[in-house]
């Protein structure tokens, strides 16, 4: 929401649009805790932690109930136009994607359990920083919802190729270890599957990006994202071949 | 600000509130008497007039005096003819019908003048002015001016003069009403005649005057009763008669006439006729006010 | 009954109005064209309308939004020139129809009200029964024989969605039926005229949610055959029906934007804050 609109006639309705945001904000808080709990747990093999990420994210599920329900009272009651009908559709979406991320986490969650009891392959660096990124965005694309922030919407949708040059990398390296040593097979499924629900995390963050800038600006982002994940065509000779 | 509703609401004083409550009991009731009081006296002498006069009204009244005509009194020799009003009764109606005729069309077009074109404009507020005053003329005074402008240059009195007297009075009657009832009409309805493309004169005769109708008609019944029981200018107009006439260019009888001069007579039968004529014109003047109720009733 | 040539607006059967709506442009063919309009309730009052231009496109809905007495009724009632009932109101400038600018002194306007045609805020049946209240606008304009008459006000209430409702009482007092039926018999009246322009001001203040709905639903059937023009106080009912809104404040046009543009994404800040309920 622009700051610089003036307030509404109706006082309670800007109580209800900032109680909205903060709904929005501490569910964005928790997806970004879900998210670096869940790559701390792969990294340090905690399997502690990753049983606290499974546990956590019937929050998320619940928190996007609540602002689903708040939301279609809004709707209802307040009959919302231009700025506000697009804030709260897109708290609306929002808070979807922000459950689905949570979903991701876990499911990266309980890959960690089980990886971390076979060898080990490899650095983590790679998921580090893929981790990183997407949380930077994550944070950046809500506190931009938050503080009407168009331009850092912006943003964080074009900063999501670096995250898929990295999905595509590791996509490679996982291949090459399979191919290597049919025994890394296990590990390096799971761990394809924990890259793959990190690049999709960033593309949650990019749709969300992509929301607060209708919200702000009333115009949908409709020019191609650019995408660097070019794993779907991705082909790998085994050795010898 | 210290002054917040609450510090405000905090301050109420239970106690002086109740004391001033008793003091507004007391003046509520204390108003209420007062009105009574002036209620029962008005209410009295309006009883008694009207008792006196159905009582004494009732004593001559009978089918003679609906049927005859005027005869010299009695005075105990009761072998001579009892005399009747049927001259007075059919004067009466002549006079104020016609004058009724003649008013109406003026009174509603001049009426009509005011509400739809006159607005606020100097002319009109003129002829709503002179309209009010002569509403409230003394009646006399009609009778004079007819006096001076018909019957003197006529050489004699007439039905015609008192139904032209009682004309005037019946005029700004209907101005006042119709212009009202014109008045009360939504202004949307008007536009939405001109909206379909109606000319002003078409909204006007087809829908105005259909809206206030009744108000109208109310108004003219009204008028017809004020002049039923007019005495003033017809003393100076149609002056009376003992017979049944029906000539508008001689002297004619009427109702009021009749009764101030039987009254006036000293005879008492005579007086006791004059006493049934009253009741007449009472009972005339209530049932029409009882029709003009009921149809703007009907309009509400 | 109209010499129109454009074709009606691309809205297939398969498409609900609201569809229709946001898909179709809006139509090119302006019916009625204002430019440079001045409005003045009297000699020396400010001016009511400033420098108004304004497309009113051909069967298509045009909503006027704004606050009380921004103007929007005073541009409906300049219109079909109603203002022209009260003398010291004065309007300036153009209001282009089929190439005559109908603000101009010589143009008939019994003639003029034939071809737009206006419903109030508040039903206005005639004091008469309610063949009679649709029949009274068409003796006005023509003669028709008594069976041409009876189809005439057939085929107006049938239009107007309320034939069904009144057949069997056409006798009777018009005062006799509900504000929401009144209203429609309203529409039936200025319906039958045959205008090309219809004028609604505020048609639905007066009545129930349910008749409302109503006289929406007749508005959305309507403009398949009249260019309608609807000045209203209830934005979501400017959006459900209009398919161009016009923003008006304080005598000037803000914004004139397609319906599904104005409110969800209005290009002027002073709209932003009126359809939002952020007001001074």
């Amino acid at each position: 929401m622009p700051n610089t609109s003036p307030q509404h006639i109706v006082r309670s309705y800007d109580d209800d649009l900032k109680r909205l945001l903060e709904m929005i904000s501490r569910m964005g808080g928790l997806a970004e805790r879900q998210v670096a709990d869940s790559a701390q747990a792969l990294m340090r093999r905690d399997t502690e932690l990753a049983a606290d990420v499974v546990q956590r994210d019937a929050a998320l599920d619940e928190m996007e109930r609540e602002v689903e329900a708040f939301c279609v009272r809004l709707l209802a009651l307040r009959q919302p136009m231009a700025q506000d009908l697009r804030l709260i559709i897109a708290c609306m979406k929002i808070s979807q994607d922000l459950e689905r991320i949570g979903d991701y986490a876990r499911n990266g969650a309980k890959r960690a359990i089980v990886v971390s009891q076979q060898p080990s392959l490899g650095s983590f660096n790679g998921f580090a920083r893929m981790a990183e990124m997407v949380q930077e965005n994550l944070k950046d694309a809500i506190d931009a919802l938050v503080e009407g922030d168009a331009a850092k919407a912006d943003a964080v949708w074009a900063a999501d190729a670096p995250i898929d040059g990295i999905y595509n990398g590791i996509f490679r390296e996982m291949l090459t270890f399979m191919m290597e040593d049919p025994r890394n097979i296990t590990s390096a499924t799971h761990l394809l599957f924990i890259a793959k629900n990190m690049e999709r995390i960033g593309d949650h963050a990019t749709n969300i990006a992509e929301r607060v800038h209708f919200a702000v600006l009333g115009k949908m982002l409709t020019e191609e994202r650019p995408k660097a994940d070019v794993s779907a065509s991705a082909v790998v000779r085994p050795p010898g071949e | 600000m210290s002054t917040t509703t609450a510090t405000i609401m905090a301050s109420r004083n239970i106690e002086q509130q109740r004391s001033l409550g008793r003091r507004r009991k007391f003046v509520d009731k204390l108003v209420m008497y007062f009105c009574l009081t002036a209620t029962v006296v008005g209410l009295f002498f309006l009883l008694s007039i009207m008792g006196t006069l159905l009582w004494r009204g009732l004593i001559a009244l009978d089918l003679i005096v609906l049927t005859q005509e005027f005869q010299p009194t009695r005075y105990g020799d009761d072998s001579l003819p009892k005399g009747g009003l049927i001259h007075a009764i059919v004067g009466s109606l002549i006079q104020t019908s016609i004058a009724t005729a003649i008013g109406t069309p003026i009174g509603l077009l001049v009426g009509t003048y005011l509400s739809e074109y006159a607005g606020k404009s100097k002319f009109g507020y003129a002829v709503r002015f002179i309209s009010d005053i002569l509403l409230s003329a003394p009646s006399v005074l009609i009778g004079l001016f007819i006096y001076q402008l018909v019957v003197l240059p006529q050489g004699g009195f007439s039905g015609f003069a008192g139904a032209l007297a009682l004309a005037i009075i019946v005029i700004p009657v209907v101005v006042r009403t119709t212009e009202d009832m014109l008045q009360l009409i939504p202004n949307t309805l008007r536009e939405a005649v001109v909206a379909l493309g109606a000319p002003k004169w078409k909204m006007i005769t087809l829908v105005a005057w259909r809206a206030a109708i009744s108000g109208i008609m109310t108004g003219i019944l009204l008028a017809f009763a004020r002049i039923m029981g007019e005495t003033a200018p017809l003393l100076l107009t149609s002056f009376g008669n003992n017979i049944l006439s029906t000539d508008l260019s001689r002297a004619m009888a009427s109702l009021p006439v009749s009764i101030y001069q039987q009254a006036n007579s000293g005879f008492p039968d005579l007086i006791d006729i004059a006493w049934s004529g009253a009741l007449l014109v009472t009972l005339g003047v209530l049932f029409i006010n009882i029709i003009a109720r009921v149809a703007l009733r009907k309009r509400a | 009954m109209n010499d129109h040539t454009q074709p009606v607006a691309d809205a297939g059967p398969s498409m609900s109005g609201l569809q229709a709506r946001s898909s179709a442009k809006l139509n090119s063919v302006a019916r009625i064209s204002v430019r440079n309009l001045d409005f003045v309730y009297a000699e020396g009052l400010p001016k009511a309308l400033k420098g108004i231009n304004l497309d009113i496109p051909d069967r298509q809905v045009t909503g006027m939004i704004g606050p009380s007495g921004c103007g929007k009724s005073t541009l409906l009632r300049v219109l079909n020139r109603m203002y022209s009932l009260y003398p010291g109101q004065k309007a300036m400038g153009e209001v282009m129809m089929d190439g005559r600018n109908l603000i101009d002194a010589g143009v008939d306007i019994n003639e003029l009200r034939s071809k737009i045609g206006m419903v109030f805020q508040k039903p206005t049946p005639f004091p008469m029964t309610i063949y009679e209240n649709i029949a009274f606008g068409v003796r006005l304009h023509e003669k028709l024989s008594k069976s041409q008459m009876d189809q005439r006000v057939e085929w107006a209430l049938s239009r107007a969605a309320i034939w069904g409702e009144v057949k069997d009482r056409l006798n009777t007092n018009a005062m006799g039926l509900s504000g929401g039926q009144q209203q429609r018999l309203c529409i039936a009246r200025t319906i039958a005229v045959r205008p090309e322009v219809i004028l609604f001001d505020e048609p639905t203040s007066a009545l129930d949610p349910i008749s409302t709905l109503k006289i929406e639903e007749l508005i959305d059937e309507l403009k398949q055959d009249f260019t309608i023009v609807i000045v209203t106080h209830n934005m979501q009912q400017a959006a459900r029906c209009a398919d161009q809104v016009a923003f008006f404040y304080l005598g000037e046009l803000i914004e004139v934007s397609p319906a599904a543009e104005m409110f969800t994404a209005p290009k002027e800040q002073k709209t932003q804050e009126y359809i939002t309920g952020r007001f001074g």
